[in-house]
């Protein structure tokens, strides 16, 4: 491992090239390896700065699984996407701010989104009446206020986070617990395939991987995307969650980037929950109004 | 400033660039946004002022100033990513502006950009095609300039290409990579006129992305 990163940093510029089709078969490659997870991955690219995938993986590995992912990509009747490599143009900086960052990502649609001012809207799958009417309120406001409104594509509160800033003239950002070629839950297909057409859809998961794996191996994606979600957006804002939801997991690593947490006043008051006082106590913001988050992120 | 490493066209992002074929070799910096001028991100923000118009520079200080810190910043990035080593291993070639030498808006910062980022190596960077006339740029008109029409624009300067020997093969540069007709067009021009085997390479600043490519 270690010959083949040297290698790469005395080759000249043509060497050192991404090549696009190469290094997403690398990543496929290294995901399909027994033990693989977003930290190991991330520990070892950090443990060699300035490696790319394909510094880690035989060229023959590479090539075999850059074509198990781009046949996957086809039969999908995917015809535009694209990829970000960790090194190389347009790699999103602010994603170091993860704890492991994703050494590639792939993406369909205006990838320019991602220079906007991104908030993220999560919550809960099962939402309250309420809360639904709260998080398309609150999206709409966001929408007026020229920011893009990014979310996880999950069922309940980002669904409305989604589909409100598409209706309100917005702009919108899924960023995926699948691959690019999958959709979950089944009944958001449309809302993905119009989000990678005219929006941005984002995912960090491994094609290959995913296809091999059961639902047990693969849930294991969907927290990993918050991370990823919340260090490419200045906020995250939670609508609605209980004390045991996924939706905490981006309320940690919100708190841990350094990026700003606002809790709806309403959660505070509903005594069954225990999380947003601890949020609190970390360093998130608790709101009523729409405004104070404005001017919350004005600072 | 420009990314660290240069990616490759390839099969998965040659069909944003009709006239590029399998075997042209062009590499790209970054990404341009079509449509999203200095708001579509860093890489548009650079293209933009690095394209700044002469006439619109001269009588714009802040501008002036804006194009002469993006012409530094590719220099810069050019010079840490291509090497001494490469720089002096090629013949290093503009892919020449829209306006004929002598028109007001004739730029030859690509050029001024490839000595800045080459400064104190030995480097070979010679201006080897120009446009006999002023053309508008695609972007700025619906009506494109068909091939044929380019390349009866296109000339090779002669005495230039033949004043000493072309060194390992040919750099094309340009700051943006949109359809690939003109890195297509010079690489025509420059191989008749030089020997069978050239080598030319294609480098940019960018490649133009357009949101709603056709399906």
């Amino acid at each position: 491992m270690n010959d083949l990163v040297s290698q790469a940093a005395s080759a000249d510029f043509e060497a050192r090239a991404i090549q696009p089709a190469r290094e997403l078969g690398a990543y496929e490659a290294l995901w399909a390896q027994e033990g693989a997870t977003f930290k190991r991955l991330a520990t070892m690219f950090r443990e060699h700065p300035d490696s790319v995938p394909s510094d880690f993986v035989s060229r023959a590995d590479a090539e075999q699984y850059s074509r198990l992912a781009l046949g996957a990509v086809r039969a999908e009747g995917i015809q535009h996407f694209g990829i970000r490599v960790h090194g190389a143009g347009e790699y999103p900086g602010k994603l170091r701010d993860a704890e492991h960052p994703a050494g590639l990502l792939y993406f369909q649609g205006n990838w320019d989104l991602t220079s906007s001012h991104c908030v993220a809207i999560v919550g809960t799958r099962r939402p309250s009446e309420e809360g639904v009417r709260r998080a398309s309120r609150l999206t709409r406001s966001f929408v007026q206020s020229g920011f893009t409104v990014v979310s996880g594509l999950a069922q309940g509160v980002d669904t409305v986070a989604h589909q409100t800033a598409i209706e309100a003239g917005g702009q919108t950002i899924a960023v995926l617990g699948t691959p690019i070629t999958r959709c979950y839950p089944p009944p958001n297909k449309a809302l993905q395939q119009r989000i990678a057409d005219d929006y941005l859809v984002i995912s960090q998961v491994p094609i290959v991987r995913y296809a091999r794996q059961t639902y047990h191996g693969n849930r294991l994606f969907f927290p990993e995307r918050n991370a990823t979600m919340s260090a490419l957006t200045e906020a995250t804002v939670i609508v609605e969650a209980g004390n045991t939801s996924g939706t905490l997991i981006q309320a940690r690593h919100a708190i841990q980037q350094r990026r700003k947490l606002f809790i709806l006043d309403s959660c505070f008051r509903d005594p069954r929950l225990t999380w947003p006082a601890k949020y609190l106590e970390r360093g998130a913001i608790r709101v009523t109004e729409f405004d104070e988050i404005i001017e919350h992120l004005a600072t | 400033m420009l990314p660290d490493r240069l990616t490759l066209i390839d099969d998965t992002n040659r069909g944003d660039h009709p006239y590029l074929e399998a075997d042209d070799r062009c590499f790209f910096f970054g990404e341009y946004f079509a449509g999203k001028s200095y708001r579509g991100g860093p890489t548009n923000q650079l293209v933009f002022n690095f394209k700044c118009k002469p006439s619109i520079a001269t009588g714009n200080a802040g501008r002036a100033r804006h194009k002469h810190q993006a012409m530094q910043t590719i220099a810069n990035g050019m010079r840490r990513v291509i090497g001494q080593r490469n720089a002096e291993r090629y013949t290093w070639v503009p892919i020449p502006p829209s306006k004929a030498i002598g028109d007001p808006d004739y730029d030859d910062r690509m050029l001024r950009t490839l000595r800045l980022a080459f400064h104190g190596y030995n480097a070979d960077i010679r201006s080897l095609v120009c446009q006999s006339v002023s053309t508008v740029p695609d972007h700025e008109q619906e009506a494109r300039l068909t091939r044929d029409a380019l390349r009866a624009v296109l000339n090779v300067d002669l005495a230039a290409l033949r004043s000493t020997p072309l060194l390992e093969g040919i750099m094309l540069v340009d700051d943006v990579l949109n359809s690939g007709k003109h890195f297509k067009e010079c690489a025509h021009h420059l191989r008749r006129a030089s020997p069978a085997d050239l080598e030319i390479t294609g480098i940019f600043i960018a490649r133009c992305i357009h949101p709603h490519p056709p399906r």
